[in-house]
């Protein structure tokens, strides 16, 4: 038989039990602890914050019911850790108020709708901006949907527990459409679910269920975890879920015919009420199988594969929403494997495959800005030749769209590296405008043919030195034509050199010239990145 | 007649237990958690050279956990004997559920307690405690005093570069700077701290232009009024003691406030590596 009121003895393993059930599931709730800060401590915090309790009330040796109220309310105070344990402290400080405040020594039906509202008042009070979608509204649902209860004459305990869990769990399935970030993890609030559990705690000790039994139902909770599954995962389409009152129904003969029809098979007795959950194909014909056993007093169907491919397709469309929430979108050209995996791990949103030898055309850089995930958008040429591309691409589109003047790569990662989310987007062009003039940019590679420019003798095959488009070295050797090119570039007074290598340069090659930088300019900090580039052996920016 | 005010701070401001002794200041140390689950009131049990070697020896990032309502209550019972009110002053609560436990506490103990967030931690804390504790000798008139304690955390910013932004992303405290991580290029974030959350300045490449953004961004909040500053390092000095060379050498006038080792709390979630400036202006 259920309890008809909480005395002394069964709110102490009240307590105690939903230490026990918290620490069952603490890393669980750990896990989905995404809010205020994703530190994974949520379920540990709200297990200290119990544990504190229940050693109190283990050690204390009283029927006093007040003197319990008041330990447990100091308890819970004293070792609230985080911020999940000071507003657990709270619910238990307000649940046991009617029982101090009138001395009673039980808390029978009405007083536990009375406990459960005093412990969502002081819980928002404990709180300077109450979120939504967190503890307190698991808190919230529970307290304010047991109070229809009260014009019912006959109230039973159990009833009150039993709507409040309901109502608990069903606000806790809502908290990620309360909270942005939960949404955004796939996951139900990490306290609500801890709330959740000391309700369950509640109405188990209430119905006096063995806590070897009941884990079981705690395992099954642990479905809440909202919308993580894949749809491919889910092996049966419908959850089904019975409450049967019957005499004849054996419990192993029951899991053995569901095991046959599905999976995730749950059977519990409590006297003579049985409680099933499987997931089926066919909930009809077990519905049908049940019902001529006993008397079927509550049928839950519901469709998972619906839920999941629902619940998918919302998280999708947040997800878009989310990238067009972008105040400015980077658009960017660049060639060669390594560029477009530093330019995007950067930052920049579209890349147009182009370069030297292989201009992209304006409609494909149109393409680009349409794609991007921003009604203003910045577009980086990263070489002269495509700077008129892009204006002609700008002026077809309906955005407000950017073209910074850069003229090689070097200038275009300058001009994102400068780029600050935080910012305008004034702010923004300004700020990369002005760091372009900070990077020189040198390139490296080889003669197709003889030639002689700028009073340098040429022949092909020679590696040639490049800064700022003009030749200024040739010659055979690679080192020495990098090194004297890098001297006219004033390399030594630069704060950080740069090099992407070419698509031919090998990892040995690479070696050799990060030596050759660190032997000739000691001073300076560089960093040397496979580019991936055609023709060029090496691009180098020189930043002041 | 000086103002009876007694002070309760965390653990975060970084400053020596004899410091906090001299002012009859009472500290509530926050909690730091090593994977092994051992615990640490930091400053207390483990000391910041401590903390950096063990955190060295470790694979898995320490976490933390803001001190319990109980030991504020303690604190706050102690100090309304001695003291006609209370200021307990915190990290924000943006980073931290400190403030909540302290407001909890605050409303368990009868007594006059303002709790306030320095909007700061570590140096930045201790460099607005230091210029309270002269408006507390000064001062006569309380609201006065409480206004002019929101004024110095508006004419303060925190300023940092952190070689990795590893510690801040795995600490869950990295705010707007994740739109910075996962980059292929090396690159040294510059970071504040704006209305407690933690907001990219930009990313630069290599310490010496590090340096030289770091010191435009000092000019820009100075604003042409006189500043002090106070230099915060990580597990090693010399970086943050070449930045601070650096800033002298341009000719650039500040009141010096010294150099000190960020504690372990704050440490779990800026590195062993941080080069961390106060700047509090004068207005």
């Amino acid at each position: 038989m259920p309890l008809t009121a909480l005395r002394a003895d069964s709110v102490t393993s009240f307590l105690i039990r939903a230490a026990e059930y918290i620490k069952l599931s603490e890393q669980e709730i750990n896990n989905l602890n995404v809010f205020p800060v994703p530190d994974g401590d949520t379920g540990t915090n709200m297990l200290l914050t119990l544990n504190s309790v229940a050693a109190a009330l283990e050690t204390l040796k009283t029927d006093s019911f007040a003197e319990i109220a008041e330990t447990a309310t100091k308890a819970a105070l004293l070792g609230a850790r985080g911020n999940s344990g000071v507003i657990l402290s709270q619910i238990i400080k307000g649940f046991f108020l009617p029982v101090r405040e009138k001395s009673l020594n039980e808390i029978d039906a009405r007083t536990l709708i009375e406990c459960l509202e005093k412990a969502r008042i002081t819980a928002y009070k404990a709180v300077k901006k109450p979120v939504e979608g967190t503890m307190l509204t698991i808190i919230r649902a529970a307290a304010e949907s047991v109070q229809r209860l009260k014009r019912n004459r006959k109230l039973k305990l159990e009833t009150v527990a039993e709507e409040a869990f309901r109502a608990a769990t069903a606000a806790l399935q809502k908290t990620p459409e309360m909270l942005d970030i939960l949404k955004q993890a796939g996951v139900v609030d990490a306290g609500g679910l801890g709330l959740v559990k000391i309700i369950e705690a509640l109405l188990d000790t209430i119905n006096e269920r063995p806590l070897q039994e009941s884990q079981g139902v705690l395992k099954q909770s642990a479905d809440v975890v909202f919308s993580s599954i894949p749809e491919e995962d889910i092996n049966f389409t419908y959850c089904t879920e019975l409450l049967i009152k019957s005499d004849l129904i054996n419990t192993e003969a029951a899991i053995e015919y569901l095991n046959q029809r599905g999976d995730s098979v749950l059977v519990i007795r409590d006297m003579d009420i049985v409680k099933i959950h499987v997931h089926t194909d066919i909930p009809l014909e077990i519905l049908n199988h049940f019902n001529s056993m006993g008397e079927i007093i509550d049928v839950k169907i519901n469709n998972m594969k619906a839920q999941t491919e629902e619940a998918n397709k919302n998280r999708r469309l947040q997800v878009e929403r989310q990238e067009h929430k972008k105040d400015v979108a980077l658009v960017a050209v660049a060639q060669g494997s390594g560029l477009i995996d530093i330019f995007k791990s950067l930052g920049v949103d579209e890349i147009v495959e182009g370069g030297q030898t292989m201009n992209p055309s304006s409609s494909e850089i149109l393409e680009a800005i349409e794609k991007a995930p921003s009604d203003h958008v910045l577009v980086l040429p990263n070489n002269k030749n495509i700077i008129l591309a892009c204006e002609q691409a700008a002026s077809m589109t309906g955005k407000k769209v950017e073209i910074m003047p850069t003229t090689t790569i070097q200038q275009g990662l300058q001009a994102v590296l400068n780029y600050n989310p935080t910012r305008t987007f004034e702010e923004n062009v300004e700020a990369m405008k002005e760091a372009l003039e900070e990077v020189t940019s040198v390139a490296l590679t080889r003669a197709v043919r003889n030639s002689h420019i700028n009073g340098i003798k040429i022949d092909k095959g020679d590696y040639i030195g490049i800064i700022e488009g003009d030749i200024v070295e040739s010659g055979h050797n690679l080192s020495l034509v990098l090194v004297k090119t890098l001297k006219k570039a004033h390399a030594d007074e630069a704060s950080f050199i740069t090099v992407f290598t070419g698509r031919e340069i090998t990892p040995e090659e690479q070696e050799k010239i990060a030596a050759i930088i660190e032997n000739n300019f000691p001073e300076v900090d560089y960093e040397i990145k496979f580019g991936g580039q055609e023709h060029y052996q090496l691009l180098l920016a020189i930043e002041r | 007649m000086a103002l009876n005010c007694g002070i309760v701070v965390d653990s975060t401001f970084d400053l020596p237990i004899s410091f906090y002794r001299e002012h009859d200041i009472e500290v509530v140390p926050l909690r730091v958690i090593f994977p092994d689950k051992t615990t640490y009131r930091e400053h207390f049990e483990l000391s910041a050279p401590e903390f950096y070697k063990k955190l060295s020896q470790v694979s898995e990032v320490p976490t933390t956990s803001q001190p319990p309502v109980g030991e504020f209550i303690e604190a706050y019972k102690k100090m309304l004997k001695r003291y006609e009110f209370v200021l307990s002053l915190h990290l924000p609560e943006t980073l931290s559920g400190t403030m909540n436990s302290a407001r909890t506490a605050a409303e368990e103990v009868d007594g006059e307690i303002y709790v306030k967030s320095t909007m700061s931690v570590s140096i930045g804390s201790a460099q607005i405690l230091s210029k309270i504790l002269e408006l507390r000798d000064t001062e006569t008139d309380k609201q006065i005093f409480l206004n002019k304690i929101d004024n110095l955390v508006e004419n303060h910013l925190l300023l940092g570069v952190l070689p990795t932004l590893y510690y801040l992303e795995k600490g869950g405290r990295i705010g707007k700077a994740q739109a910075l991580v996962g980059s292929l290029l090396d690159f040294k974030p510059l970071l504040c701290i704006k209305e407690g959350v933690v907001t990219p300045l930009g990313r630069v490449r290599g310490m010496k232009r590090a340096f030289k953004e770091l010191y435009q961004h000092i000019l820009d909040f100075a604003d042409g009024k006189p500043v002090s500053l106070s230099f915060g390092y990580g597990e090693k000095p010399e970086e943050t003691e070449n930045f601070r060379k650096f800033l002298k050498d341009t000719g650039f006038e500040f009141k010096d406030a010294g150099i000190w080792q960020i504690g372990p709390v704050i440490g779990t979630y800026v590195g062993p590596e941080v080069v961390m400036i106060s700047v509090l202006r004068h207005v």
